[in-house]
């Protein structure tokens, strides 16, 4: 755990759970944990917000979910994108790269000019 | 799994599945803590630190997952529809004489509700079209004591003195009406439409707005007024194709052009049902048409001509605006109550400003409600009748059944299937009953009130929306018993049997069959008492005969009565020349138009008694007049062409006149001073009793004097005419005959004697023709239904029958077995449907005439035809199972 941690940026929440997904079905837990490894822990993620999110794309038709066994043999709650869910993860990706590049771009600029 | 609240057991699922998303995730993280070196505690810690607030995000959670079961739901209850239509549609194509039948059973009882809502929808509950808050507005009334019988009457026309003292009122507002026909236009092109003269405010009253240029306002409605009319919009689309550049044009009624102002908005009537084709200014219109203002006067207080309505302010109960009327009435009439001559306690009445919720309901419209009932236990047995042809099909697709049940299809989803098909099926046949009513509708409607205006957009949307709920009700509840059967069976049970019925469905059955039979008979004995009604009122003696009599009265335009007279002389003479005419005489008074009463005074007798008729009728009668209207002497002798004035005064009296004032002795000889003359018209004759004003009325005193000698100078109203054809066919040739006579003459207005007679019997007529509709309809519906039933039987058993046939049954044993059970169910039907009329039938005794309300006779007859019905309806099935051959049944299967 760092002192300061990065806020996150709306709606970007939506997009990493739909990142963890795109390997494989994985529980909450699992989801959670790998972003969190993934980012090294930069981004603050309460996981009552990452479970909503799961929820809320569920109820959009974006993962389907179903009970299964975890690797203890527990019963556990599996997610997995659906085909929409795939199509709205390569959509988005495109849009917050476009978005991030061009906010680096203007960072840049104002390095160089400094 | 089955029990419990379906909402509460789905929040219950959702929240023990979170649960165990979240333990889950927690004792992860927990494990993952303390491995990693964490105390328990710290670790439990963190873990919630980690999670954020768990109360908030779980209710944020939930609340996602409650709406995302409702769309799963939503989106899966569309699917499942969507699918049980397209199975109970390829089921329908199947079976097409089947589904035709069910069709056409729910389109007769459909049909046979949506003319009745029609119809009592536009009489009973809703308020005549464009007024506006009808709950305020109310038909005025005055009850008093009727001053011959000593009853208490309704009074709905009065007198424009006593309009002008209502409206000083406070606490409502009045306006007054006057309906009648107008003539447009003259001679041979003359028409009559019906018309209504209305006080000025009576427009905003009720709250219409024109549709076209203006109504009139009290600076055109008063005494001496401008000459302005405001057309109906049914006349104005009729005579002028709806042209907007009517305003300004001229119409001729007569008294100079009338210049049209406005044009009213469709369908308004004013505060009643009927048609009104021109509006006119009542004070303009009636000084011009009476030639005066005696009417306007105190002097008009003795004529009662104006229909009254009010609205009543929303802050003022109608118990206080009565009151307050009441005491105005009163005083306007104090003179004349300090006299003796009104009651004292005449009362104001605000009646609704729907008739047939009044008061003074007309009895077509108390006809009409109960025909309203008759037509839903149609449909009932439209119902009961398509739920055992469903249950017959049912049975058949058992094996369906059990192999869809068998493969998983839940009984819920296999009900709701045979719902859905019992949905489509009504649905089919209430847009069939459409068609069937936009036929028959217009007929019946005449036929139940021929005044009333029934044009409406509205009441098209409203019998639309009703046939919509009626035929999906309907629909459930003949799919609802075979669905709740189906649901009910064992998925062994079905499988197993063959296609034999099982003791749950023809437990059923037997109930409906038992239903079908005891509604038709309530239905048959309510017709077969109407019928007997019916013809006992039409066999009733009037004492005149009004099948082959007309009666002809001149419009005049400004003549004087001496030159209506001669104009009267002409016509008389010219029709008794006519081929066509076997006689004609002119009269003043006539029965069922008009009636007179003078004072008289019989030497010898100290009072004329009054009957609760009233007092004796006065009649001036040409010769000819009692041939042409069929009434005969019973004594004496008649009226001859010697009887002119200046003759001898001669009058004839009727039985009752003649039994009520000279008590038994013999009137022929005796004298009668009429209306104060001294001169004294001596009895030559007794006339045979006869109707007055109504066909029920009690008896009546009527005399009658030569038109020639008559003591009062007015002209004659009107001509009777008995003609040696029809009636009706002789209307024409008569409005030519007598058109050409006078150029003043706008126009001969002539009808059949029956349209003044005819409309009394009509409550009997309505009740005698629909309850026989409706009856048979639904006689025929159950007959059909018990054939189906048998023959159905007949064919599912054609094994079993041919068993028994082999084994040596009689034909009466295989009959006995074939159809004995069912005939045995009609009979129960038939009994119960007897007891059931004859608790309900006294009900119906005052719309009856002089039929008990549980004639035995009708009773019978119905029990007969039934029983006849259903023996017939049974006969064909038991034929074919008589006709089976034992080895082909047996090789049926």
């Amino acid at each position: 755990m760092r002192g300061s941690q990065l806020q996150l940026l709306q709606g970007t929440l939506d997009l990493l759970v739909l990142k963890a997904l795109l390997f494989g079905p994985r529980h909450g837990y699992d989801v959670a944990r790998w972003i969190e490894a993934t980012t090294d822990g930069e981004l603050a993620i309460e996981e009552g917000a990452l479970y909503t999110a799961l929820h809320r794309l569920e109820k959009r038709g974006w993962l389907a979910s179903e009970w299964g066994a975890s690797e203890h043999n527990r019963r556990a709650k599996f997610y997995e994108l659906t085909r929409e869910g795939h199509r709205q993860l390569t959509a988005r990706a495109d849009t917050w790269r476009r978005y991030a590049e061009a906010v680096f771009k203007v960072l840049a600029a104002a390095e160089a000019n400094a | 799994m089955k029990d419990g609240f379906q909402p509460i057991r789905r929040l219950r699922r959702r929240r023990r599945d979170l649960d165990e998303e979240l333990a889950f995730h927690f004792e992860q993280t927990l494990s993952e803590l303390v491995s990693r070196g964490w105390t328990e505690r710290a670790a439990r810690d963190e873990a919630l630190r980690r999670f954020g607030d768990e109360r908030r995000w779980r209710r944020t959670i939930e609340r996602i997952d409650r709406s995302r079961d409702v769309r799963r739901r939503l989106t899966e209850g569309l699917g499942t529809l969507y699918g049980h239509v397209r199975y109970a549609l390829r089921g329908m194509r199947r079976a097409p004489a089947f589904t035709i039948a069910v069709v056409l059973t729910f389109a007769l009882g459909i049909g046979a509700n949506a003319t009745m809502f029609g119809i009592l929808d536009r009489i009973l509950l809703r308020a005549p079209e464009h007024v506006v808050e009808p709950e305020q507005v109310r038909r005025v009334l005055i009850e008093r004591m009727h001053p011959a019988s000593g009853e208490r009457t309704n009074v709905v026309f009065t007198t424009y003195p006593d309009f002008r003292d209502l409206t000083q009122g406070t606490t409502y507002r009045v306006a007054a009406f006057s309906t009648r026909d107008v003539t447009v236009g003259s001679g041979l092109d003359a028409e009559r439409v019906p018309g209504a003269l209305a006080t000025a405010n009576l427009f905003p009253l009720l709250g219409v707005q024109p549709a076209l240029g203006r109504l009139f306002g009290d600076e055109e409605d008063r005494l001496g007024g401008p000459n302005v009319v405001v057309l109906g919009h049914d006349y104005w689309r009729r005579r002028f194709s709806g042209d907007p550049g009517v305003l300004g044009a001229t119409i001729d009624f007569g008294y100079g052009p009338w210049e049209v102002i406005g044009v009213a908005p469709e369908g308004f009537t004013g505060a009643g049902l009927r048609r009104v084709d021109v509006w006119l200014p009542l004070h303009q219109t009636q000084e011009i048409a009476t030639g005066g203002t005696y009417w306007y006067e105190e002097t008009g207080r003795n004529w009662s001509w104006l229909r009254l309505v009010a609205r009543v302010r929303a802050d003022v109960p109608l118990a206080t605006a009565e009151a307050e009327a009441t005491v105005l009435h009163r005083q306007g009439r104090a003179a004349q109550i300090e006299a003796g001559q009104y009651d004292g306690e005449a009362r104001v009445l605000a009646a609704p400003i729907i008739l047939a919720r009044g008061p003074d309901a007309p009895a077509a419209a108390s006809v009409a409600r109960w025909l309203g009932g008759v037509s839903l236990l149609v449909l009932l047995i439209a119902c009961a009748n398509v739920a055992n042809l469903l249950l017959a099909r049912a049975v058949r697709r058992r094996r369906e059944v059990g192999i869809r049940l068998a493969l998983g299809v839940s009984r819920r989803s296999l009900a709701a299937l045979l719902l859905t098909e019992g949905v489509l099926l009504a649905l089919l046949g209430g847009a069939t009953a459409l068609l069937f009513t936009h036929w028959t509708g217009d007929f019946l409607r005449s036929l139940l009130m021929d005044d009333v205006h029934w044009a409406g957009a509205a009441a098209g949307v409203r019998v639309l929306v009703f046939v919509a709920l009626l035929s999906l009700s309907a629909g459930v509840v003949a799919a609802l018993i075979p669905a709740w059967q189906v649901s009910r069976a064992g998925v062994l049970d079905a499988l197993a049997s063959n296609s034999r019925g099982v003791a749950g469905r023809s437990r059923t059955q037997s109930v409906l069959t038992v239903a079908q039979a005891a509604f038709s008979v309530v239905l048959l004995v309510g017709a077969g008492l109407f019928v007997r009604s019916f013809d006992r009122v039409r066999a009733l003696d009037l004492g005149f005969e009004p099948e082959r009599a007309l009666v002809a009265w001149p419009v005049f335009d400004g003549v004087g009565p001496a030159d209506q007279i001669a104009f009267f002389d002409a016509a008389t003479e010219r029709l008794r020349a006519h081929p066509g005419v076997e006689a004609a005489g002119a009269t003043v008074g006539l029965p069922f138009f008009s009636g007179y009463a003078y004072g008289l005074s019989v030497p010898g007798v100290d009072s004329i008694p009054t009957l609760p008729t009233g007092s004796p009728a006065f009649h001036a009668v040409d010769p000819e007049w009692f041939d042409a209207m069929g009434m005969r002497l019973s004594k004496g002798r008649r009226f001859t062409e010697a009887d002119v004035a200046g003759a001898a005064r001669v009058a004839l009296v009727n039985e009752t006149m003649a039994r009520h004032v000279w008590r038994g002795a013999d009137p022929i000889g005796a004298c009668m001073h009429i209306s104060g003359e001294d001169a004294c018209f001596e009895v030559v004759g007794i006339v045979r009793d006869a109707r007055h004003m109504e066909v029920l009325e009690g008896e009546s005193m009527q005399y009658f004097v030569p038109l020639a000698q008559r003591p009062i100078e007015n002209a004659p109203e009107a001509l009777v005419v008995r003609t040696r054809g029809a009636p009706h066919e002789f209307l024409s040739a008569l409005r030519a005959e007598l058109t050409g006579l006078d150029a003043r003459v706008r126009y001969i207005d002539a009808r059949p004697y029956r349209e003044f007679v005819d409309p009394q019997y009509r409550a009997w007529r309505l009740g005698a023709l629909l309850f026989t509709s409706f009856g048979v309809l639904a006689l025929l519906v159950a007959a059909v239904g018990l054939y189906g039933l048998l023959a159905f039987g007949v064919a599912q058993r054609t094994r079993e029958i041919g068993i028994r046939a082999a084994l040596g049954a009689t034909r009466e044993r295989i009959v006995a077995f074939v159809v004995g059970r069912s005939l045995r169910l009609v009979a129960l039907g038939i009994l119960l449907g007897l007891l059931i009329a004859a608790l309900a039938a006294p009900r119906l005794q005052d719309l009856l005439y002089e039929t008990p309300a549980r004639d035995t006779g009708v009773f019978g007859v119905v029990a007969l035809v039934l029983l006849l019905v259903a023996l017939l309806g049974a006969a064909v099935p038991a034929w074919r199972a008589v006709h089976i051959q034992p080895q082909e049944a047996l090789r049926a299967e």
